[in-house]
């Protein structure tokens, strides 16, 4: 069966324990998903949950203590250290609650430099920028530093520096923390096109409730264990 | 101030490096003045040294390391006739150039009568000179040269045969060199020439009337060693003054930068923090105080590091160079504070305007 | 990532200020010691650069002219003038003394020129005559204006009286000034006839100054015989080797001063980026890419600093005749060239300290609370 090799992210009895012996901690217990291109999951769960371990593990940022974490066919949990940051440069995209920019640098300049990072080179590297940036409405803010930039053009321009390297999977932490909630609905279905027009994996960490509208399957972590999950159609 | 302290000493790195340059600046304004203090007594060794109490020179004569200087024939016989005189010691002097080992050593001659004096006050080795081209060295600059008793030395074409090596004769620029006045005048191409008579006195002899009577003859200028003396610091002193007023200036810059950087950087990541301290009804004034705080701290730690620094360093080229004199003065220690002070005081004044500037407001924005 | 360099670096104007200026003040130090010494070099070497000699004959085993005297006899200006290739000669006596206004007297070295010299006279006359007769006297403007003196005023040189007839440019310096008198007036005061100090000497054109004083060497006895550029650069040697200790020393001490900024600065700029650096590492930035970000910003911001302090020091060169201290301050290329290597120095090393900073940088750290 082709089941396996189609999944974009096949993550599979993962856990992720501190220390040792009688004080240990074991922040992830046994997870295990698989994400498909194009597929929007939803990671819900109260604070202390294991969240942002699990999505650390899963941006290939943290090493899990147990089990294998694949990308598209790769065994990134087993990869060397010095490996990883190509993997997180060409397979990931990052969207951050705090959206993340560099202060210094304009729009333009913000997505071109991951791409710049990749090897591409700086005319390249803009010209790149420019599409993205365009597709996603900020012509106009081009040339703008962060600090001009509203909340929710901030999280745009982090979309396109999360796209401009042509990732398998996005992922994205708590997204819509700091946006209004009717931008925050806007940049959500935005990811949603993105994701089914482009065929990539969007992992999104949360406590909105209203992102649901707009994922595939919402799984509830708690304790760090997978506790329920809903799919929608 | 506690949370003065805390902000300052929570990056140690930061801290140490910013202590360092203060200290660092501070060390370079004490070894300047140090470097000065310590030339200024080099320069005036011979005149504190030598026999007598006034010096006779040539007419308009006031330096004894400035102008060159002959006096009149027969002018020793008359002064030795003025009540009061008791010895009349003459020295034939100028300045030479040495070449010693490729290197140009400017060097100022002193050739006397070794039977009247006014040559070395302290041989360190070997004896005055008794017979032609002989002569005393001072030991520093025989040493930075690898020359020893017995070793010729070429002055102006004759060799001269180091028989004594004498100290507290030596300075950066120059060095003393003792020679007989009868060689001096051949290498001068001058028979019998004087350039100073330094007259010691009886015991109630009565100066200014000894000085009166040496204006009257004609060609001399007569002063105590002492005016001499302060006149030779005056002419060193105006070649190094604006130099060194400019190291110090700059000196001084550098240091309150490095407490501004730190005192700076300090206060802005911290606005968050001194934002929440305002809304919760805090008065500048509190926050000045922390500003303040810091960067006193910030330059007197840095002033000590710096004398410390700087007592360190001066022994360390005072071995490495011996011509290098460098002389601390206890109240250069207290300047040294009050510089740092000084640095802190401006270093402040940017930093406690963004203080003052904050908007309580900061907190609640994200 | 240069790109992120220079924006990092001018985002935050006051630390940027900062750090330039201190490292500006630093290499100010180890420019303007170099700057006042060349100075102290070109001026000590004025009078016989612009003498308008080639070869320079003076008392046997003297090869200088300041702290030294010389002495020749008449006869050896005559046999000079017979050998072949010299042009003419000037005989000058010359002295260590004062030109003495009222009650003040100033250090100057004291020339005697025949009136009919063609050589060693004054060259840079801004006022009056340019050659002495008897009873007068050419002495430095900047002299004259600090003791009051005006042309036409007497003044006393070697116990005469002199009117003062001419000024000239460019012949103090701190300490000392050079004033011409006629032959006549110094042998007079000196009872020195039939000597002389130097002897400057002029070859003929075509002749090379080098065989000139070759020739000059094997005819006449017991001189020393210097082209104008040998003797020039006796003068210059003497300064150096006085001051290469004390340039050595305030070398280091710039140095470390500048290397103290620089590395206060590249540590407090880098820390205070370390979210956006963590960040970069996590979106897949390697050590070396953002490492090299801190490196060039090192680079930029001391590059900054060198210009500056080299602006400020010819700014200097510009402002301190104003002042109407007699300091010259000359930029040498050479100088240039050693800071410029003391710069990337400094740079480099202060670079070193964020490596750690940098490696340490936890990736994961994005995610967790800030």
């Amino acid at each position: 069966m082709n089941t396996i090799i189609d999944q974009t992210l096949q993550v599979t009895h993962v856990s992720k324990r501190y220390g040792s012996g009688t004080t240990a901690v074991t922040a992830v217990h046994d997870v295990s998903l698989s994400v498909s291109p194009g597929e929007i999951v939803l990671i819900m769960g109260p604070s202390g949950s294991g969240k942002t371990t699990l999505l650390s593990m899963l941006g290939a940022l943290l090493k899990p203590s147990e089990g294998t974490i694949q990308l598209n066919g790769t065994v990134i949990s087993a990869l060397a250290e010095s490996r990883l940051p190509e993997i997180r440069l060409r397979q990931f995209g990052f969207i951050f609650q705090d959206f993340n920019l560099l202060s210094a640098l304009t729009t333009l300049e913000n997505v071109a430099i991951v791409a710049e990072l990749a090897g591409s080179r700086s005319s390249e590297a803009r010209r790149k920028a420019t599409d993205l940036l365009r597709e996603l409405g900020l012509s106009e803010r081009l040339n703008f530093l962060p600090e001009k930039l509203s909340g929710g053009e901030k999280q745009r321009v982090a979309i396109a520096r999360a796209l401009v390297n042509d990732p398998a999977l996005i992922l994205a932490d708590e997204p819509t923390a700091n946006l209004d909630s009717k931008i925050g609905q806007e940049i959500m279905r935005l990811l949603r096109r993105i994701a089914k027009e482009q065929r990539r994996s969007v992992i999104i960490v949360s406590h909105d409730q209203r992102i649901r509208d707009i994922a595939d399957r919402v799984l509830w972590l708690e304790d760090g264990e997978f506790k329920k999950e809903e799919i929608f159609n | 101030m506690s949370l003065a302290r805390r902000n300052l000493f929570q990056d140690k790195t930061r801290l140490a490096l910013s202590i360092g340059g203060v200290g660092l600046a501070i060390t370079l304004i004490l070894i300047l003045k140090g470097f000065l203090a310590g030339m200024n007594q080099q320069i005036t060794s011979y005149l504190d040294h030598s026999p007598g109490t006034i010096v006779v020179a040539e007419e308009d004569v006031v330096n004894l390391l400035g102008a060159v200087s002959l006096i009149p024939d027969g002018t020793k016989q008359k002064a030795e006739n003025i009540r009061g005189v008791d010895q009349v010691i003459p020295i034939l002097s100028q300045f030479i150039i040495l070449d010693l080992h490729e290197k140009k050593q400017p060097a100022y001659m002193i050739g006397y009568d070794p039977r009247e004096g006014g040559g070395p006050w302290q041989l360190v080795v070997g004896r005055e000179p008794s017979s032609k081209e002989e002569m005393v060295l001072d030991r520093v600059l025989a040493d930075r040269h690898g020359l020893r008793i017995g070793d010729q030395v070429e002055v102006m074409g004759k060799d001269f045969t180091v028989v004594g090596l004498s100290s507290g004769t030596t300075s950066w620029m120059t060095s003393f060199f003792f020679i007989r006045k009868r060689d001096a005048e051949a290498l001068l191409l001058n028979p019998g020439a004087t350039s100073f008579l330094l007259l010691t006195t009886t015991k109630d002899a009565d100066t200014e009337r000894i000085l009166q009577r040496l204006h009257d003859f004609s060609g001399v200028n007569a002063l105590t060693k002492q005016t001499m003396a302060a006149n030779d610091l005056k002419l060193f002193a105006k070649i190094f003054s604006a130099p060194l007023k400019l190291m110090v200036g700059i000196s001084f810059l550098v240091g309150t930068m490095m407490v501004g950087l730190i005192i700076y950087t300090a206060t802005v990541e911290r606005q968050r923090e001194y934002g929440v301290i305002k809304a919760i009804g805090a008065k500048n004034r509190f926050l000045y105080q922390i500003v303040l705080t810091q960067a006193v701290f910030a330059s007197i730690a840095g002033s000590s590091l710096g004398v410390l620094l700087a007592n360190g360093a001066a022994q360390w080229i005072m071995t490495a160079r011996p011509q290098f004199l460098i002389i601390f003065d206890p109240g250069d220690s207290a300047q040294a504070l009050l510089a740092g002070l000084g640095m802190a005081l401006l270093a402040a004044i940017f930093p406690t305007r963004v203080v003052a500037n904050l908007a309580p407001a900061e907190v609640f924005r994200k | 990532m240069t790109r992120l360099a220079f924006r990092n670096l001018f985002q935050n104007r006051v630390r940027l200020m900062i750090s330039t200026g201190g490292v500006a003040l630093a290499l100010l130090l180890i420019l303007a010691l170099d700057a006042i010494f060349t100075g102290v070099e070109q001026r000590i070497t004025a009078y016989i650069d612009y003498s308008g000699a080639d070869i320079w004959v003076s008392q046997s085993d003297v090869f200088n002219m300041h702290m030294a005297s010389s002495s020749l006899s008449d006869s050896v200006a005559r046999k000079v003038k017979l050998v072949p290739g010299v042009a003419a000669v000037s005989p000058i006596l010359y002295v260590a003394n004062n030109v003495v206004v009222g009650d003040a007297r100033n250090l100057a070295y004291i020339i005697g020129v025949a009136e009919r010299a063609e050589l060693g006279g004054p060259w840079n006359v801004s006022r009056g005559l340019n050659i002495p007769g008897e009873g007068q006297a050419i002495m430095d403007r900047s002299v004259a204006e600090k003791s009051g003196v005006e042309l036409g005023d007497l003044v006393e040189i070697l116990g005469e009286e002199l009117e003062v007839v001419g000024l000239t440019e460019g012949t103090s310096s701190l300490v000392n000034s050079i004033a011409f008198i006629s032959q006549e007036d110094f042998e007079t005061a000196r009872g020195s006839y039939d000597t002389f100090s130097f002897l400057l000497v002029k070859v003929r054109e075509g002749e090379s100054a080098q065989a000139v004083a070759d020739r000059i060497r094997v005819r006449v006895r017991d001189v020393t015989v210097q082209t104008r550029e040998q003797f020039s650069g006796q003068e210059r040697q003497v300064v150096k080797d006085m001051s290469t200790d004390v340039v050595t020393i305030m070398n280091l001490i710039g140095f470390m001063i500048g290397l103290a900024v620089m590395a206060l600065t590249v540590y407090t700029s880098t820390l205070s980026r370390r979210h956006e650096y963590g960040m970069l590492k996590a979106l897949g930035a390697r050590n070396r890419d953002v490492y090299f970000t801190v490196l060039a910003q090192a680079m930029l911001s001391t590059l900054l600093g060198f210009f500056f302090g080299w602006a400020i020091t010819w700014l200097l060169t510009l402002a301190i005749p104003f002042t109407g201290l007699a300091l010259t301050v000359v930029i040498n290329p050479n100088s240039l060239i050693k800071v410029a290597v003391v710069s990337l120095l400094l740079a480099g090393l202060s670079a070193m300290i964020p490596i750690r900073q940098i490696a340490n940088l936890d990736p994961a750290m994005v995610f967790r609370g800030k």
